[in-house]
C-alpha cells in the first residue's frame, strides 16, 4: 500500500519535475544572492511569510473578498449567458437581435470601457463585479449559443419519438447535448473572471489581493507583492483543477472527458 | 520490382513496457514483379501494420523487408501509399495535390502540370482540378488520392483500405478503374482490404491474416481468368468456391478476435 | 427583424438617455458628444503621440511573440523532451493572470518600455504556444506519411505539412493572443502612468475629465474592433481551404 502511494507520487513528481524544478531553481538562485532578495525573495520566504499574513493580519479576509467578487460575477456570467446563449441558439428572433450587438461588443478590450463603469458605479464592489460580470459573459454566452446550434436534430427528433413533450426536451435533450460547450466556455470565463478581478483590484483599489499587490507596489514591499502573486495563482490552479475534476464527473458519457 | 518479407514482426510497448502488444508476428511473403496480393483478415489483425512496414513509415521489431532486393529503412519514391482516409493535402487544389509528387521529384511547374492533368483525365477529374478538398465527395477524394500517387510513377503500390470508406456503388467502379490502370502499367500492388469478394475479384492472390498476432493463415491463388467481369463471375462455380474457402478462414479469425476482444474488454 | 437593429437600439440609447437627463450628461455624455472630444483630440493632435507609444510597444511584443511562441509550440508537439518540460508549466501558469505580474516585472526592469513590452510578451505568447501545439499535435499522422511517400525530407515536412495542416489552430490562437495582448498593453499602461492609451485612460480618470476619458475608450473600442476584422478577413483569405463545420459533403 505504501509502496504504491510512494510510487504514485514519484510518477507525480516526475509528470512535473520542471515545475519543481522552477520553484528549486528560484529558491536557490535567491539563497545563494545570485539576485538581491529585494528583487526576488526566495520562495519558502514568501511561503512564510504568506503564513504570517494569514495568522496575524487581515489576508484571509482580502483573499476572501476577491475570491466572493470573481464567483459573484461569474455566477451572474453563468445566469445569464447559458439562457441567453440557448434562446438566441433555438429562437431565430433572438439570434438576430443579439448576434450582431455581441460581435459589436466582443472585440473591445473590456478594460478600455473599465473607466465607465467606475464613473457609473464608483470604486466598491459593484463596479468590480459588473467587470468580472462583462468579460466572463462573453466566452460563456457564444460557447453555450455555438453549441445549442449544433445539437443533432436526430436526437430532438428521437427524444419526441419516444414521447418527451416539448417542454421537457429543453431540459433533457438540449442542455446535456450542449453541456460540453457550456463547460469549455465556463472554463475560459473562469480564468478571465481570475485576470479581471485581480486587474479591478490592482486599478481601484480599496481591498482585495489586487490591492495587496498595488499597495506593496507602493511601499517597495518585495515579498508581499510575490504573496499576493503566488496567492492568485496558487488560487487560480486550484480551482481550475477542481472544475476540470467537476467535468469529468458530468461529462463521463462524453468522448473528450478525459482530456484537458 | 518485387516485395520480400522475411520473418517479419512489430512489438508495440507503452511506456515502461508495462503493455506489450504483439501486432505483428513472423510474416513471410514474396510478391513478385508486377504481381497483385490482396491482405485480409480481421480488424486489428496486424495488416495495415504489415503494409506501412513495407512502406517504410514504421520500422519492423524483428525481420526485414526487401523491395527490389533493397532493404526498407525508411520511405521512397519506389513505393506509392494510398490511404483509406485519402490523406489528400486540404490546403492545397486538386491539380496541386496531384502535382506535389512531382514537383517533390524535381520536375519544372509546367511539366509537372502537364503530367498531373493526365492523371486527372484519367480519373475523370478535369473539371475539378481547381477545387480544393473539402468540396469534393468521399468517392472523388479517393480518385484525387490514386491520382496523386500514380502521377509520381512509384513501381510499388501500396493500398490500404482504399475503397473502404466509399458506398458500394463507387467502390465497383472505382475497382475496375484501378484494374484498367494497374493492366496498363503492370506495376507491383499489396492492396489491404476486409472485404473478401474486392480482394478475389482484384487479386492474383490473397494472403489471409490470423486474428492478432497477426501471421499468415493461409495464401490462396485466385485463378480466375483477366480480365474479371462481375457478370461471368456471378455464375462461375471456381468463384464461389474460392469465395467460400476464403470466406469461411477469415470468418474463424473474425470470430476469434471478437473473443479475445470480449475477453479483454479492448475497444479495437 | 433588421439585422442591425440591436446596434442601433444600443447606440440610440447612448445618445437619448443623457440628452433626456435619465443619465448624467456630465458622467454620461452622448455619442455625439463623446464623436466630437475624440476627433477634437484626434485634430488637435494630442491623441496620435499615445496613440503610437501603444501601438509600439503593442507592435514590438506582439512580434517577438509570434517568433517565439508558434515554435516553441511546434517544438512542443514534435519533441517530447520539449514537451515534457514545458507542458507542466503551461498547465500550471495556465490560470495564472499574466497582468498580475506587470508591477513584479516594474520591479525588476524599471517603469519604462522594456517592462511593458516584456508583460505584453508574456501574456500574449501563451495563447500561442498552446495552439500551435496543439495543431501541431494534431497533424494527421498520414499526412505526413503521403508526403514522406512522395519524397519530402523528414525535416521540410515541418514546413510543407506540419505548418499548414496547424495553421487553422495557430490562426484562432492568434486571435486570442490579440485580445490578450491589448488587456496586458492597457492594464501595463494603466500601472506604470507615462504615455499611451491607457495612461489616458485613467489619469483622465483621476482629475476627472470624463470627456477625455470616453474619448479614449472610443478610440480602445475602435482599435479592438478594428484589429479582430482585419484578422478576420486575413484568415478568411488563407484559409479559403478549410471545411467549415457545417460543411456536409459526405
Amino acid at each position: 500500500m505504501a509502496k504504491k502511494l510512494l510510487a504514485r507520487l514519484g510518477a507525480l513528481f516526475w509528470r512535473y519535475y520542471s515545475v519543481f524544478l522552477v520553484l528549486i531553481v528560484w529558491e536557490l538562485v535567491s539563497r545563494f544572492g545570485v539576485v538581491r532578495p529585494f528583487l526576488l525573495p526566495a520562495f519558502s520566504t514568501v511561503v512564510g511569510r504568506t503564513w504570517e499574513l494569514f495568522l496575524h493580519e487581515d489576508l484571509l479576509f482580502h483573499t476572501s473578498t476577491t475570491l466572493f467578487r470573481m464567483f459573484a460575477g461569474l455566477s451572474a456570467a453563468v445566469v445569464v449567458g447559458v439562457p441567453l446563449g440557448i434562446w438566441m441558439a433555438r429562437f431565430r428572433p433572438a439570434r438576430d437581435f443579439f448576434e450582431p450587438l455581441i460581435g459589436l461588443t466582443f472585440p473591445i478590450p473590456k478594460v478600455g470601457i473599465y473607466p465607465a463603469i467606475i464613473i457609473l458605479l464608483g470604486m466598491a464592489h459593484a463596479s468590480k463585479i459588473s467587470w468580472v460580470f462583462i468579460d466572463s459573459f462573453f466566452p460563456i454566452v457564444m460557447a453555450t449559443y455555438h453549441g445549442a446550434q449544433h445539437v443533432d436534430t436526430r436526437l430532438i427528433w428521437s427524444a419526441r419519438g419516444m414521447g418527451t413533450s416539448e417542454g421537457k426536451i429543453l431540459r433533457k435533450v438540449i442542455l446535456p447535448a450542449t453541456l460540453p460547450s457550456i463547460l469549455t466556455g465556463l472554463r475560459l470565463g473562469i480564468i478571465v473572471a481570475l485576470i479581471v478581478v485581480f486587474l479591478s483590484e490592482m486599478i481601484a483599489g480599496g481591498d482585495g489581493l489586487g490591492w495587496i499587490m498595488m499597495h506593496a507596489a507602493r511601499l517597495f514591499h518585495s515579498v508581499d507583492m510575490f504573496v499576493a502573486i503566488v496567492l492568485i495563482s496558487v488560487l487560480g490552479f486550484i480551482i481550475d483543477r477542481l472544475f476540470l475534476i467537476a467535468r469529468r464527473q458530468l461529462l463521463r458519457w462524453h468522448a473528450e472527458a478525459d482530456l484537458g | 520490382m518485387g516485395i520480400k518479407a522475411e520473418g517479419v514482426s512489430k512489438l508495440y510497448e507503452t511506456a515502461g513496457k508495462r503493455r506489450q502488444v504483439l501486432a505483428v508476428d513472423g510474416i513471410d511473403l514474396e510478391v513478385d514483379e508486377g504481381e497483385f496480393v490482396a491482405l485480409v483478415g480481421p480488424s486489428g489483425c496486424g495488416k495495415s501494420t504489415f503494409l506501412y512496414m513495407v512502406g517504410g513509415f514504421i520500422s519492423p521489431s524483428s525481420g526485414r523487408i526487401l523491395v527490389d532486393g533493397r532493404a526498407v529503412t525508411a520511405p521512397g519514391t519506389d513505393r506509392g501509399i494510398v490511404f483509406q482516409e485519402f490523406a489528400l493535402f486540404p490546403w492545397k487544389t486538386v491539380l496541386d495535390n496531384v502535382m506535389y509528387g512531382l514537383q517533390e521529384k524535381g520536375l519544372r511547374r509546367k511539366e509537372a502540370e502537364a503530367t498531373a492533368r493526365r492523371y486527372l483525365e484519367m480519373t475523370n477529374l478535369q473539371a475539378f482540378e481547381r477545387v480544393y478538398p473539402k468540396e469534393l465527395s468521399g468517392g472523388m477524394k479517393q480518385r484525387v488520392a490514386i491520382a496523386r500517387t500514380l502521377a509520381y510513377d512509384p513501381k510499388v503500390l501500396l493500398m490500404d483500405e482504399p475503397f473502404g470508406a466509399l458506398d458500394a456503388q463507387t467502390r465497383v467502379i472505382m475497382q475496375d478503374e484501378l484494374l484498367r490502370v494497374w493492366q496498363g502499367t503492370q506495376k507491383t500492388v499489396l492492396f489491404v482490404t476486409h472485404s473478401v469478394e474486392e480482394a478475389i475479384h482484384l487479386a492474383d492472390r490473397v494472403v489471409i491474416f490470423t486474428a492478432r498476432p497477426g501471421r499468415i493463415k493461409e495464401i490462396v491463388p485466385v485463378d480466375l481468368p483477366r480480365p474479371r467481369s462481375r457478370e461471368v463471375e456471378l455464375f462461375d462455380r471456381r468463384y464461389a468456391e474460392l469465395t467460400s474457402r476464403i470466406w469461411r478462414a477469415v470468418e474463424e479469425e473474425v470470430k476469434k478476435s471478437m473473443e479475445l476482444r470480449a475477453a479483454t474488454g479492448v475497444a479495437p | 427583424m433588421p439585422r442591425f437593429l440591436s446596434i442601433a437600439l444600443v447606440f440610440a440609447l447612448w445618445e437619448a438617455l443623457p440628452r433626456a437627463g435619465i443619465l448624467p450628461a456630465e458622467t454620461f455624455p452622448p455619442f455625439s458628444t463623446v464623436v466630437a472630444t475624440t476627433s477634437q483630440l484626434f485634430l488637435t493632435g494630442e491623441m496620435w503621440p499615445h496613440l503610437f507609444s501603444s501601438m509600439y510597444r503593442w507592435a514590438v511584443a506582439f512580434v517577438i511573440s509570434l517568433a517565439f511562441g508558434i515554435p516553441a509550440g511546434i517544438a512542443m508537439a514534435r519533441l517530447s523532451a520539449v514537451r515534457n518540460f514545458l507542458d507542466p508549466i503551461l498547465t500550471a501558469t495556465y490560470p495564472v493572470p499574466k497582468a498580475a505580474l506587470i508591477p513584479i516585472i516594474m520591479l525588476w526592469l524599471g517603469a519604462g518600455d522594456l517592462s511593458k513590452i516584456l508583460v505584453i510578451i508574456l501574456g500574449t505568447s501563451i495563447p500561442l504556444v498552446i495552439s500551435a501545439f496543439h495543431g501541431a499535435q494534431g497533424v494527421e499522422k498520414k499526412l505526413v506519411w503521403s508526403a514522406l511517400a512522395m519524397g519530402t525530407d523528414r525535416r521540410l515536412a515541418l514546413f510543407k505539412v506540419i505548418l499548414p495542416a496547424a495553421l487553422p489552430d495557430i490562426l484562432s490562437g492568434v486571435r486570442m493572443a490579440l485580445s490578450v495582448s491589448l488587456i496586458a498593453l492597457l492594464g501595463s499602461e494603466m500601472i506604470a502612468r507615462q504615455s499611451g492609451l491607457g495612461y489616458l485612460l485613467f489619469s483622465s480618470l483621476d482629475v476627472k475629465a470624463y470627456d477625455l476619458s470616453y474619448a479614449t475608450m472610443l478610440v480602445i473600442a475602435i482599435m479592438g474592433f478594428a484589429f479582430d476584422w482585419g484578422f478576420v478577413a486575413l484568415m478568411g483569405r488563407s484559409l479559403v481551404w478549410m471545411e467549415r463545420e457545417e460543411g456536409s459533403d459526405g
